[in-house]
């Protein structure tokens, strides 16, 4: 109990103050708050839950109309090898992966030098470009649908068609205003000083980017990285316009066309594993990278 | 600093010069007529090696028997090379492919579709193949009709099918109605059918009829249902402009059969939001009794995991104003970036396959050959298609004999007749081809007022085909605009 | 060595130079400029150039994605006349609603919670951000099998719990929408719970221990000194969710289709029906009807422009 209380002063810091603790109303308070706290937590946990055991299930556990059970009669780890051979997700992973690492580069390459240049360079005239950055930032991007697929399909190159390969998100996730501001904000704050250094040894613009600035922002860099892996990763509405040639979906758009698939094979249970086998990726990447991913969201700060 | 100048504007020539390397790759993986060394590359729809690795190494053997066939055949050209090349029609997406010049040189696209991508420009003029081929002899008129536009043909009929019902033998049979030689009860009337969806259900627990309704699949469905109560859904006036006129009291008793069936009859299952492939996978699961089909559908509803000796068809019942049904198929549609020869090819590669207008011992053996492939893939014959040629013409003939004799008298037929017999019998049952105008929209408002009716106890038919009347007018307006 | 001699060499030129407009701006600007020409392609071929040939195109018929003569406002007239038109628009609506009532206030209690909760906070937060991590096209296709209308889906098994019969779920018309907008506020959520429990860690507690020392209990405080320092991130993080919902397509593509009876059809469902469906037969209304959309919201991008200049002045 003790530690409890001590625990308090150290830490608290919402409208609870140490002093309140005392009070046997705010003590029924915080745990009233914990009550909505662990509900949410239901709220969250039980369809990951659901989902995690339905894949076991057979199909017609799964539609059945009576006899329920939140659990699968029977709990078979075979099932996960016989859901794996059957929806072939070995080339839609490769793919993915494929994908979400150009535009990764793209993304780091792109952005990371424009906010480069808008923080540290800033030529005459920069601020018509930072101006144009925050507007295209939030302005909508309604209508912009039809005229890009025929960007995409006649191409930029002309007679080159960018329909059938991943140029289209690629080249998209070079124009991410977001992550302008991010990467501009963040090498605003690198210390002048060094700068300054590096140009009194004659180092050029590039250099002073690639040997200053990306390794004093590597925990924004790494930010952008996993963002924008992780979004691509289950991207859907471009890749699944762009990409016809079933060898080169990924498995955003796999995930949804096997739900509209006639075989036998492909039951609902198998779609579950479908949806299980495709989360897999950022389950993992949020396992390993959890500190980076909530940390980065508080970089993002106001500007959402 | 001006060293700098030349170092960036050299990184960026650099970068420059590896895209459009990059991009120069992404060049030659676009479709092109011929080989390197010249001989003519067909490349033919085949099923995708990790769906079925054996049905695509069979495709691969008979390529390259064909490639045989053509070097020695056709010793003018330099050759063929058939190229596989998975594709699935599917409108969604269709335009995209097209554009991305990723269809193979020929495909199926069924009827419905087929208008549209005349319209559009995507299909290639193939006049002249279709009568040195012989493919315009003995083929029925309205197809002939179907086909052309402005004189000129563009597509080939490749199969035909008329909608009846598809009915799980089992569930049937449980509800106490299969008759002891096997034969399904044919319900007259569309009353009697609910009917007897609703006694199934009673007896069985199994949901005794399901439609699709989604995708516009609904209203392709409720089409000829609407046909049968009377319903005419649009004209053309002297001017050329269309009017929708189904805003009568026939098309809402058409629309409050369906309703019945999920309130009144209790026969539809929870889920009402189905596609067209939801519905195939449910039917073939066993889940269903009956749902709408086509005799050629049995294929797909055997994939989906339905046995071929519990999958029995039955036809369209009557409604109280016509016993009519809708005819649909599927075309071939030629890649318009096809060359001449690419389409001499085909064309060679049809006859040579047995699905040509040629009939002799050669191709009968071929066609034989063909349909024990079938028996060996599991698939069920007896079911008879429907055709674009009429029953004198003997290639159909030899068909006709090959799908419903027995193996004793030289047919390949693997199930009881009598399962599919009522739907083989067409003779008292009228043809309607879909709607001329605008058919996919006005399946869309149709799938709609299904989708209300079925999720809404207390919903309005009348209302609601006041309302998809009025939705579709409006499509109709834009036409008659131009 | 030499090499340095020369870099040397040029940094004194360059210094000597400073005088001179024309070399500086070679030396500088021009130097810079080249660096953001990537970016520059980027949002001239994928951003600006789509969103004026959007406006130019939306006067012209288009056939097969070519565009073709000029027609003038009529594929306006069209879109506009059309009866879909005003049903998408009062469903626009309805999502706006729901996803006001629902989606808003939920991220802000979470943050106010998990702002005064000292124990597990690390854990805390790791799953209030967890269904974030999963793609909204996942998720939506989750979401289709919790609403299975069959007693063996989890919401109506949930309800089974309570004796409860199954319910249609999605298949009810009246709150297709309702249910589109639970599944993307588990989906979404706790993110924006994240950002708005970021900006109170920010709120200076003095401020609360003053208010103690006036006798301000929790309400009060919160009332006094949490809303006030939020209520611009409110408004910021509204306006950008009424635009992001005006835009919904995927879930309603995944989940319904737009059905029962186009019930929960959006105005971005029915903009990508007119592109791509009917081989892009429709593109040219789905020009105009993009083009409206852009600028009704760009009035409100033109508000949160507004309200984030106050904003910045008022607090940072």
């Amino acid at each position: 109990m003790k530690k409890r209380i001590g625990k308090f002063q150290n830490m608290d810091s919402g409208a609870l103050c140490t002093s309140d603790m005392k009070q046997l109303k705010y003590k029924l308070f915080y745990a009233f708050l914990w009550a909505i706290m662990l509900f949410w937590f239901t709220i969250v946990i039980l369809p990951c839950l659901w989902l995690a055991v339905s894949g076991f299930k057979t199909a017609a556990e799964i539609n059945a109309s009576q006899n329920v059970t939140f659990f699968p009669k029977k709990f078979d780890l075979k099932k996960l090898v016989h859901a794996w051979n059957t929806l072939h997700y070995q080339k839609f992973y490769v793919n993915t992966f494929f994908l979400a690492i150009g535009c990764v580069i793209s993304d780091l390459f792109v952005s990371g030098l424009a906010g480069y240049v808008l923080s540290r360079l800033r030529p005459k005239g920069y601020k018509v470009i930072l101006g144009m950055v925050f507007c295209l930032m939030i302005l909508p991007t309604t209508g912009t649908t039809v005229p890009l697929y025929i960007t995409f399909k006649n191409g930029i190159i002309p007679g080159v068609s960018m329909l059938n390969t991943y140029w289209p998100m690629w080249l998209m996730a070079g124009a991410s205003m977001f992550n302008i501001i991010l990467f501009k904000t963040n090498f605003d704050s690198v210390s002048n000083s060094l700068v300054e250094a590096a140009k009194l040894d004659g180092a050029s613009n590039m250099q002073i980017f690639v040997k200053i600035m990306v390794p004093l922002s590597i925990p924004v860099i790494m930010t952008v990285s996993l963002f924008t892996f992780n979004g691509q990763f289950g991207n859907f509405f471009w890749p699944n316009l762009v990409i016809t040639d079933p060898e080169k979906y990924t498995l955003g758009v796999q995930v949804y066309k096997i739900q509209n698939t006639v075989n036998a094979n492909l039951t609902d249970d198998i779609k579950m594993m479908g949806i299980i086998f495709a989360v897999l990726p950022q389950l993992v990447i949020f396992a390993l990278f959890q500190k980076h991913i909530i940390g980065g969201m508080n970089l993002g700060g106001v500007k959402g | 600093m001006k060293r700098n100048l030349t170092k960036l504007v050299s990184y960026l020539l650099s970068g420059v010069a590896v895209v459009s390397v990059i991009a120069g790759c992404s060049d030659s993986n676009k479709n092109s007529a011929t080989t390197e060394d010249g001989r003519v590359i067909l490349k033919v729809t085949t099923i995708q090696k990790d769906i079925n690795e054996e049905g695509y190494n069979h495709a691969m053997k008979r390529y390259a028997e064909f490639e045989e066939f053509y070097k020695t055949e056709y010793p003018d050209t330099k050759g063929v090379l058939v190229e596989p090349h998975y594709y699935n029609f599917n409108v969604q997406d269709y335009a995209a492919v097209a554009a991305g010049d990723q269809l193979p040189t020929f495909y199926t696209v069924p009827m419905t579709e087929a208008k549209g991508i005349m319209d559009a420009g995507y299909a290639k003029d193939i006049t002249k193949w279709m009568e040195e081929y012989g493919y315009m002899q003995g083929m029925d008129e309205k197809i002939k009709k179907n086909i052309t536009r402005n004189g000129k043909i563009y597509l080939l009929p490749h199969d035909v099918y008329s909608v009846g019902l598809a009915v799980n033998m089992d569930i049937l049979r449980q509800a106490g109605y299969v008759e002891e030689d096997g034969t399904p009860h044919q319900p007259a009337t569309f009353e009697e059918l609910s009917k007897m969806a609703g006694e199934i259900t009673n007896k069985t627990g199994k949901p005794g009829f399901i439609l699709p309704t989604t995708g516009n699949a609904g209203g392709w469905r409720f089409t000829p249902v609407a046909w049968a109560y009377g319903v005419t859904f649009m004209e053309q006036d002297k001017d050329g402009n269309w009017h929708a006129t189904f805003n009568t009291p026939e098309c809402v008793k058409a629309l409050q059969w369906i309703k019945d069936l999920k309130w009144k009859y209790n026969t539809i299952p929870e889920n009402v939001l189905l596609d067209n492939a939801k519905q195939r996978n449910m039917f073939g699961a066993g889940e269903a009794a009956m749902t709408f089909a086509e005799g050629n559908g049995a294929s797909e509803f055997i994939q989906a995991g339905i046995s071929k000796d519990n999958l029995g068809f039955i036809k369209m019942p009557a409604g109280p104003a016509r016993h009519v049904t809708l005819i649909g198929g599927v075309y071939y549609v030629f890649n318009s970036n096809a060359t001449d020869e690419q389409i001499d090819a085909a064309f060679r590669y049809f006859d040579w396959g047995g699905s040509g207008r040629v009939i002799d011992d050669a191709i009968k053996a071929k066609m034989a050959e063909n349909m024990q492939l079938k028996v060996d893939r599991g698939e069920q014959i007896g079911v008879l298609k429907s055709s674009p040629y009429t029953d004198d013409d003997p290639k159909r003939a030899y068909e006709i004999m090959l799908n419903t004799k027995s193996p004793e008298e030289g047919g390949f037929r693997n199930i009881n007749i009598n399962q599919v017999k009522l739907y083989n019998d067409q003779s008292n049952i009228e043809w309607q081809q879909e709607e001329p105008v605008e058919a996919q929209a006005l399946y869309a408002v149709l799938d709609a007022a299904i989708q209300a009716v079925l999720t809404d106890e207390n919903a309005d038919c009348a209302k609601l085909i006041e309302d998809a009347y009025k939705n579709f007018q409006a499509t109709l307006d834009t036409v008659n605009n131009g | 060595m030499l090499k340095k001699d020369i870099t040397q060499d040029k940094a004194l030129n360059s210094k000597k130079a400073k005088g001179n407009a024309v070399t500086r701006f070679i030396s500088r600007d021009l130097s810079a400029w080249i660096l953001l020409i990537p970016m520059l392609i980027c949002v001239f071929y994928f951003t600006l150039r789509p969103q004026i040939l959007s406006v130019y195109w939306s006067f012209h018929k288009m056939v097969m994605y070519q565009p073709q003569e000029f027609v003038g406002f009529k594929n306006y007239i069209t879109v506009l006349s059309r009866p879909d038109f005003l049903q998408t628009v009062k469903n626009t609506l309805t999502y706006v609603i729901y996803s006001m009532l629902i989606g808003f206030p939920l991220p802000f209690i979470l943050a106010l919670v998990m702002n005064e909760l000292v124990h597990f906070r690390k854990l805390t937060r790791v799953l209030v951000y967890f269904p974030g991590i999963m793609p909204a096209m996942a998720v939506s296709l989750l979401w289709v099998f919790i609403y299975n209308p069959s007693a063996g889906g989890l919401m109506n098994m949930i309800l089974g719990k309570f004796g409860i019969e199954p319910y249609q779920w999605l298949q009810d018309s009246r709150f297709t929408i309702l249910w589109i907008i639970v599944s993307m506020t588990w989906n979404g959520c706790g993110g924006t719970a994240l950002y708005y429990f970021a900006a109170m860690q920010g709120i200076n507690r003095e401020l609360y221990e003053a208010a103690l020392i006036d006798g301000a209990g929790y309400w009060k405080r919160v009332k006094i000194v949490t809303l006030p320092y939020m209520y611009g991130m409110f408004i910021l993080f509204g306006v950008k969710q009424i635009i992001g919902v005006f835009n919904v397509m995927e879930q309603v593509l995944q989940m319904t289709g737009g059905g029962p009876n186009n019930a929960s059809v959006t105005l971005g469902l029915l903009n990508y029906r007119y592109a791509f469906e009917n081989g892009g037969k429709n593109a040219q209304y789905a020009l105009a009807l993009g083009v409206m959309t852009f600028i009704f919201l760009s009035v409100f991008a033109i508000l949160y422009f507004f309200l984030d200049k106050k904003i910045q002045e008022n607090q940072l």
